[in-house]
């Protein structure tokens, strides 16, 4: 079913934050060029360049990739919540954070890419090879067809309302196969008995908390962003959303994730298997743990709190931003975490492995988030044309 | 067809590394990238100490972790149970790396393990990441044998360009038998002190299934259902607990 415009319920249109969007998208595309001057040197000397090596296999460019792909799967769940169960006002604010997953996705996309030894391999590699018991072929098949479910949605909302019902099976596939990936990409880690700091059926459901965090922090902090800090606009139902719903369900989802870091942490410290006690103790020394804590969890668990507080842009916005800074040092942590115990490598390597990103690793970092960033604001300036224009 | 295993005595080794130098040698493998290697351990505090080694292959196991995780199947198992890498479907994702409790692979598409960097003194030339002087003939990189390309993983084959070639029937590679000599893995061949053994684990006659049976071979990280196709004999079986030198590190 195709709609005007007009027809759509949920008040007034509200004219698009055009210079918002042009100023995100200058700020996207500065920010990739800075990425791309810093990591050159991957394209000149390969993984030569990087920090990363044969004992921190995975290092912040995975990091970054896992990090921007769990946001962007965490930002699709918040956007199919609206969309699946036509929430009225939710809907409204679905069709911007669906291009925000798109962009996150991307952005991962680029980050794994540019880590790979062969990237453009895996294009006919793995599908033609179909190893079944690899976790990262499903999370790889769950993703590919994410992607494409979310690029379908897209060129579909260019023509029709949010509650066409086939946006709404494909919302629904993309719930579905966002979570599939969500999931294969804990498994990732949580299959892994020889690495005991990932090791455990509880790790697919701790990458899930987490995503669900990130993907309702970066749904706070860019909205708020594309609406200029200002609710003013919206219409009532998109408000009521903005300053109510979405305020209470992150702050349930952090006092939920909350909950998980503290068991994790707790086992962690007090585990008998060799190397899990032996890195918590190291993380948990570290002042980066304490400001994931206390900065980035702590205070937009109080802000959230507060109700006078959490309808208030600013307010929104700083706890969105320092989640997902405390989000991202959690994926760094768990990553990199679960590599620091050397595996048999006698007493070359007598400590905990040694591992800090380098500048050309920062700059694969920046180039992941900024394209993303990139993808939202081209988005949003160029391609918002369909019946949500504005919303 | 045979199931290859080899079998290390720790009692005879001496920890020489003359096992490392020869796979480095007959495989082309760049400094630091020791597909086998002796492990050296600390053990005590002064003045009650000792040094113990572990000489580690790969350990080609019986369920590969690296195998069930590779998403091309880049990673495989031969018919005769050796785990070999397909550099032609290699993505380099490193997840084989991540799953092998051995530590045994390399990706030496990184920064040099030893300096200088010898990759530069050499450039790599036909896709090779480096083309010394003086290379092993043998080379498919459909087996991961020879010089590898960049961007793939790297790892032990049991000298499976020397042990593919053997008669059929064979029970044991043995270096002392001049008809066999040239099909016996270059660690096993070099070894002084004969502390390495090389045959068929499916064959209760081979040599490798007598000492197992007869000095009680064990395996090591058993816990992870890996199972080794690598056995162990002797009173340093067992891996030393991980305890970090933090004091050493700072």
């Amino acid at each position: 079913m195709s709609v005007t415009a007009e027809q759509i319920p949920g008040g007034p249109r509200y004219s698009g934050n055009t210079m918002t969007a042009t100023l995100m998208l200058a700020v996207g595309v500065i920010g990739l060029v800075i990425g791309l001057i810093a990591a050159w040197p991957k394209f000149i000397h390969g993984g030569a360049a990087l920090s990363q090596g044969s004992d921190m296999m995975w290092g912040l460019p995975v990091v970054t990739y896992a990090f921007l792909a769990l946001s962007s799967f965490g930002v699709s769940m918040v956007a199919g919540v609206g969309a699946v169960f036509r929430i009225e006002g939710w809907d409204r604010i679905a069709p911007r954070l669906f291009t925000l997953a798109l962009g996150l996705s991307i952005g991962a996309l680029a980050a794994l890419a540019l880590e790979l030894g062969h990237a453009f391999r895996t294009l006919w590699a793995i599908p033609l090879n179909m190893q079944i018991r690899s976790p990262m072929l499903w999370m790889g098949a769950f993703w590919g067809a994410y992607v494409v479910f979310l690029v379908w949605l897209l060129l579909r909302l260019r023509q029709v309302d949010i509650r066409d019902n086939t946006v709404r099976m494909l919302s629904i596939a993309i719930v579905l196969t966002c979570v599939g990936a969500l999931f294969t990409q804990g498994l990732v880690y949580g299959m892994m008995v020889m690495r005991p700091v990932w090791y455990g059926a509880a790790t697919p459901l701790y990458y899930w908390v987490g995503s669900v965090v990130t993907g309702l922090g970066m749904a706070l902090l860019f909205l708020n962003i594309t609406h200029r800090f200002s609710h003013g606009g919206l219409a009532a139902s998109k408000r009521r959303v903005m300053e109510r719903h979405l305020p209470v369900i992150f702050l349930v989802a952090l006092v939920g994730y909350a909950i998980v870091v503290v068991s994790r942490t707790t086992a962690g410290l007090w585990s008998s298997a060799e190397g899990v006690q032996i890195v918590y103790q190291y993380m948990v020394a570290s002042p980066l743990f304490w400001f994931e804590i206390l900065i980035c969890l702590a205070v937009p668990i109080v802000f959230m709190s507060m109700a006078g507080l959490r309808g208030n842009p600013l307010i929104q916005t700083t706890a969105g931003a320092l989640a997902i800074v405390g989000i991202f040092i959690a994926r760094y942590e768990f990553i990199v975490g679960g590599q620091l115990v050397p595996l048999w490598k006698g007493s070359w390597i007598p400590a905990l492995v040694e591992y800090s990103p380098n500048s050309v690793e920062w700059g694969m970092f920046l180039i992941g988030v900024f394209l993303a960033i990139t993808v939202y604001a081209a988005g949003d300036r160029f391609f918002n044309t369909g019946p949500h224009r504005g919303d | 067809m045979p199931k290859w295993g080899m079998v290390i005595d720790l009692d005879k080794c001496t920890g020489c590394q003359a096992c490392t130098t020869a796979c480095a040698m007959e495989n082309n493998t760049l400094p630091g990238e020791s597909w086998q290697d002796v492990l050296f351990y600390h053990e005590g505090k002064y003045p009650n100490t000792s040094i113990k080694w572990f000489p580690r292959p790969c350990m080609q196991c019986e369920n590969p972790s690296c195998v069930h995780v590779c998403p091309t199947r880049a990673t495989y198992k031969t018919d005769d149970g050796v785990v070999l890498i397909d550099w032609n479907k290699c993505i380099g994702c490193k997840y084989c790396m991540i799953a092998c409790p051995y530590g045994v692979r390399f990706y030496a598409d990184e920064r040099p393990l030893l300096e200088p960097d010898i990759r530069q003194a050499f450039p790599g030339s036909d896709g090779q990441m480096w083309s010394p002087p003086f290379q092993n003939p043998e080379s498919d990189w459909s087996k991961g044998i020879g010089i590898q390309p960049r961007g793939v993983v790297s790892k032990c084959t049991f000298c499976y360009h020397k042990i593919s070639k053997a008669p059929a029937g064979v029970t044991d590679l043995d270096e002392d038998d001049p008809d066999l000599v040239e099909y016996v893995p270059a660690c096993v061949r070099t070894c002084a002190p004969k502390a390495r053994y090389f045959g068929d684990l499916d064959n209760p006659e081979s040599k490798v299934n007598e000492l197992i049976a007869n000095k009680r071979g064990t395996r090591v990280f058993e816990h992870t259902g890996n199972k080794p196709q690598v056995y162990y004999l002797g009173e340093h079986g067992t891996v030393p607990k991980f305890d970090p030198q933090f004091d050493d590190q700072a």
